[in-house]
């Protein structure tokens, strides 16, 4: 997306071009939104210098009411589109225990009746294709004459010449139960697990050492034959034995988490054109996984014997409002894909908040077993975490939430012996995604809350027990990988010494009354950032005029990446990016990589995997890293021999590290100081690089090679290249050499992935009359690493608060047929914290200064809401003496148990 | 389905139609008749107040705030409405704008147009009926505690909106 203030003259230019980005322009956009919008046009205000922002990039746009998301645009905003346009309504199956037996629409009235009706029929008389990778299992419409696989999935998609028509069927047919036609009643499926399930055993050697962990040998599967398999189960066997045997105190307890909606504020919507003569899909979507989006539209139409002929997919992708996951390989992206290949215009989805309750992507509810084993100095010995996931009708990325759910399964503490065994279990509920805290959220609860447990039961001050056996820096986390994160000692300390918890039993005497109990409990926590293989784009233009553009697969769902990419560039060319463009992914074909899991040792285009989707997660810990360097490739190879051009014979021998950013001019001793502009006429005029378009790949460490443009050789972290020079729209390919790659086993040696530490300390009241529990004060403690812009941090940490708040007061979301897929779910029942439930005047902040040996940014939006929680249910345990170890703990629960 | 005539004005502007539905909802008149898309839907049962605008039945009467998503035009038929794009006068954001940017309110930003419309209609109040300084805080929660946001915690919001109130003249009193 890009936030510049183009004309409309200059959108027109750019789609021409076959550009896949999407130029926002709050110009003569459509029909002409406000003229006053269009005079505040300030294009650089928000700039506050080198790797500063006064306000978001994107910020203007946002406050002014600009289009910007996907719900703004309509057919007539779009360029070159036809005006009219159908409405596409998507029916969702409520049910999954009858048979389906089509629709009905005759029972509608005549002038309720869509224009196009598209079924599962219709799909299997075209061989519509499936997207294995993507969205397996196929069935994007359920077929009539059996049961729907899942609540919520898709039924028809009927399209509307109106919006009054489509408004009245919509209302009808959720009203009239029988347009849905059912029959008879279906056996539900028997409970089946995705695979792979996670295990991981960790066991300590005689000689002390790992013996047994994820990173030593590979993966293991105790219940597997195979050598190292029979191994780990002599451990799993082992934990038993220690388990059931006297030498140890032994706590059991059972988890729940509730599957809940990650409820952004936009109901997502879409556009899409499938321009015939063109044999072009055009598509307007909020999205965080563009990559995958394109190449699932592509994957319908691929098959030979499909008519639908389709030679390319082109995604415009406008900002998310809100993502948290539930915009990560939506389905939203098949339907408009579908519903614009049979119609004859443009088509919208434009989901109200009710569907989207009903078929938007979820958060896995889980059930974590836990046991642990305590010694007599108390040093946790054995960790056990047997967690299941459930995990809806389609598989999506479940085994993955289940991976993490399990390498976080033994919170952020040591233990001699672990046995985890993470499961994705297949139902019958809607399908579940990515959300917020991805695995993390589950295990922090129970771990979190279990070591509260155990701390009170032998009668230890709780973050003094957390201290004891807190994993330390350098240690292995349960992988056997080093990535205890930087910080994690210094947060469980600083919260063991804040007045609210050393004062809190004082603080309960003296502010508990005879209707209301004070309570405090904390919690510490880590969490993976990235994704342990995380593949990032980004290309940095320098125009004419000396405007930079930085273009990234990257999207900006509100966690502040588009501003941080602009500030990217401000480190090597002084100066921050003019415009940003995000959600690309069509022009980095010119890189022309090949993503393989298999290594291609010898092709300089193989990378592990070409893109990712975005998470918040990965904004400044990864994907800023491929801004910065391909701004650093600029400056090395382009701009400081354009200077020694400018400065003459006598700077033949400057080079990078004798130049320097002074005001916006480069400057070196005894030489003039030049201007940007002047520089970058320079690169066009001697044609120089004027591009530099990079991926980069980390697991553990960025892949780096050498790289030559001119005879200047350098070596860079990103593992392919492209640049273009002066004003050619080529794109000239610079092949890697000496490339410390990975294969697909050494990406297990080192473990990818990259943790980040927090922790909250929360003080509660609890209503003995109503059951409400009221957040009155709490700290918030992060490791954030180098802050990049500080109020975007502050931010993230305030909304992962406010999220944490909703999860464990009041997010409540029957799963069943009876509850959320019933269509008729939403704010009034599904209720999100607001400003009231989260002491916003009385919540302290402490970021931990970054860590001399590893400073660089962690990725923390996620990570921030995971500790909120536990600290919450551990203060209420304090202020009632009761455990939920359920979430949401609602008034009604607390009433159930404490009156 | 009730045909009205509609008279409307919209960011001072005259929006008129012969017939139109009376049941239509204005956020749907906004959105979709006269392309005013910063108005923004989220529920559509008037809970989140996303959808917010400020309205006044007379010129110079009181600004309301108004949740488009529910309000039928047949019973707005008149009013003069202000909607996020008419905040800004002559190429000068409104202060609470300028406040939001500055203090980094919003994150995805969907909310934001209903936070400003709301804050809006209460700086319109405390023009009408200043308030002491110490009861800021609280008319800032009663005037947009009730909008949902996902994103950013309502923290930078509420400061903004402060911080603009209480450099406003006229709005608040010394306290005693």
């Amino acid at each position: 997306m890009q936030v510049v203030w183009h004309t409309r003259r200059e959108f027109l230019k750019g789609a021409a071009a076959g550009s896949a980005s999407f130029l926002v322009s709050t110009l003569d956009f459509g029909l002409s939104p406000s003229p006053r919008a269009a005079e505040i046009n300030r294009p650089g205000e928000w700039s506050g210098g080198p790797g500063q922002a006064f306000h978001r990039i994107d910020g203007l746009a946002k406050v002014t009411g600009q289009k910007i998301f996907a719900r703004d645009f309509r057919p007539v905003d779009m360029p070159d589109w036809p005006g009219k346009y159908h409405h596409a309504l998507v029916l969702h199956a409520p049910f999954v225990d009858r048979i389906f037996e089509g629709l009905d629409l005759d029972q509608l009235p005549e002038e309720l009746r869509p224009s196009v009706v598209i079924t599962a029929a219709d799909l299997a008389r075209d061989n519509i294709g499936i997207d294995q990778e993507n969205y397996p299992a196929g069935d994007y419409l359920a077929p009539s004459g059996k049961p729907p696989s899942y609540l919520g999935q898709a039924l028809a998609i009927l399209l509307y010449d109106e919006l009054a028509a489509y408004h009245g069927a919509k209302k009808q047919i959720l009203s009239n139960g029988t347009v849905i036609r059912t029959g008879q009643r279906a056996p539900l499926p028997e409970p089946s697990y995705y695979k792979p399930e996670t295990s991981i055993v960790h066991g300590i050697s005689h000689s002390g050492g790992e013996s047994f962990a994820q990173t030593i040998r590979g993966t293991v599967h105790p219940s597997q034959p195979g050598a190292e398999n029979e191994k780990a189960l002599e451990i799993v066997n082992l934990i038993s034995k220690k388990l059931k045997s006297n030498e140890l105190d032994v706590y059991q307890h059972s988890y729940e988490t509730p599957i809940s909606d990650p409820m952004f504020m936009e109901p997502e919507s879409g556009l899409a054109w499938f321009d015939r003569s063109a044999k072009t899909l055009r598509m307007l979507i909020g999205t965080q996984s563009p990559g995958h989006d394109i190449e699932a539209a592509r994957a319908l139409f691929a098959p030979k014997a499909c008519p639908i002929e389709i030679d390319d997919v082109h995604l415009y992708a406008a900002y998310p409002g809100g993502g948290f996951g539930g915009r990560d390989r939506s389905i939203l992206c098949l339907f408009l894909a579908l519903a614009a290949a049979y119609s004859d215009r443009p088509i919208q989805i434009a989901r109200d908040r009710f569907e989207q309750f009903q078929s938007g992507i979820k958060r896995h509810s889980s059930k974590i077993e836990l046991t642990l084993g305590v010694d007599s100095d108390d040093l946790i010995d054995i960790i056990r975490n047997h967690t299941v996931l459930y995990c809806g009708g389609r598989r999506n990325v479940s085994t993955y939430v289940a991976e993490m759910a399990g390498a976080m399964g033994t919170g952020v503490y040591r233990a001699s012996y672990a046995d985890v065994w993470s499961r994705a279990q297949q139902t019958t509920a809607q399908v579940v995604g990515s959300v917020r805290g991805f695995g993390s959220f589950s295990a922090g609860f129970a771990v979190e809350s279990m070591i509260d447990e155990i701390a009170l039961a032998r009668r230890l001050d709780p973050l003094e027990f957390r201290k004891k056996n807190l994993l330390q820096p350098g240690h292995s986390i349960i992988t056997a990988a080093p990535r205890t994160p930087p910080g994690l000692d210094e947060i469980c300390e600083r919260a063991l010494h804040h007045p609210l918890w050393q004062n809190r039993v004082k603080d309960q005497r003296r502010l508990s009354t005879q209707h209301e109990r004070y309570g405090v409990g904390a919690a510490v926590v880590m969490k993976n950032f990235g994704s342990g293989g995380d593949s990032v784009m980004s290309q940095v233009r320098i125009g004419p005029d000396g405007r930079i553009t930085v273009t990234t697969n990257n999207v900006d769902m509100g966690q502040g990446s588009a501003t941080v990419h602009a500030l990217a560039p401000g480190k090597a060319l002084g100066r921050n990016a003019d415009h940003i463009v995000t959600g690309q992914t069509e022009v980095f074909h010119a890189l022309k990589l090949v993503g393989s899991t298999k290594m291609q040792p010898d092709n300089p285009r193989w990378t592990p995997t070409v893109w990712n989707s975005t998470k918040a997660t990965a904004g400044v810990g990864r994907w800023m890293h491929a801004t910065e360097e391909a701004a650093d490739v600029l400056f090395k190879a382009a701009i400081v021999p354009a200077a020694r051009a400018i400065w003459g014979a006598a700077a033949d021998k400057i080079s990078a590290s004798d130049v320097y950013w002074s005001e916006g001019r480069l400057s070196a001793p005894n030489f003039q100081p030049i201007p940007f502009s002047v520089i970058a006429a320079e690169l066009y005029e001697k044609k120089l690089a004027t591009s530099a378009m990079v991926h980069a790949f980390f697991s553990g460490r960025w892949i780096e090679a050498d790289y030559t443009i001119d005879e200047f050789t350098d070596r860079w972290k990103i593992d392919a290249l492209a640049i273009q020079r002066g004003h050619s729209p080529t794109y000239e390919l610079i092949d890697r050499k000496n490339p410390a790659l990975f294969t697909a086993e050494s990406m297990l040696e080192p473990n990818g992935q990259s943790l980040a530490a927090a922790g909250a300390i929360v003080a509660v009241k609890v209503d003995r009359k109503t059951g409400a529990v009221r957040l009155v004060e709490g700290v918030h403690l992060l490791a954030p690493g180098s802050i990049v812009q500080r109020d975007l941090l502050d931010g993230q940490m305030e909304g992962g608060w406010a999220f944490g708040v909703g999860l464990t007061l009041l997010e409540e979301l029957p799963a069943g047929a009876n509850g959320v897929a019933d269509g008729t779910w939403n704010l009034d029942r599904y209720h999100v914290a607001l400003s009231g439930d989260c002491a916003i005047h009385d919540v302290e902040k402490i970021l931990i200064p970054a860590d001399a040996s590893d400073p660089s940014p962690r990725g923390i939006a996620e990570l921030v809401i995971v500790p909120v929680p536990p600290a919450i249910s551990n203060a209420v345990t304090h202020a009632i003496g009761h455990r939920f170890r359920s979430l949401p703990i609602t008034s009604d629960k607390v009433k159930a148990v404490w009156s | 389905m009730a045909a009205i005539a509609l008279n409307l004005t919209i960011n001072d502007e005259r929006f008129s139609r012969d017939s139109i539905d009376g049941d239509m909802r204005l956020n749907d008149f906004l959105c979709e008749e006269v392309n005013l898309t910063g108005t923004k839907f989220c529920c559509g049962i008037a809970v989140c107040r996303v959808c917010t605008v400020a309205v006044a039945q007379a010129p110079g009467a009181d600004l309301q705030p108004i949740r488009t998503c529910t309000m039928p035009l047949s019973k707005i038929n008149g009013a003069i409405i202000t909607t996020v794009e008419g905040l800004s006068k002559s190429g000068q954001l409104h202060p609470l704008q300028a406040a939001f940017l500055k203090h980094f309110s919003f994150q995805c930003g969907y909310s934001a147009p209903g936070f400003l419309m709301a804050a809006y209609c209460l700086l319109d109040r405390l023009r009408r009926s200043p308030i002491p300084n110490s009861a800021v805080d609280a008319a800032i929660e009663n005037a947009v505690g009730k909008h949902v946001c996902r994103c950013s915690g309502y923290v930078r919001y509420h400061r903004a909106i402060r911080e603009v109130v209480l450099a406003t003249p006229g709005l608040t009193t010394a306290d005693r």
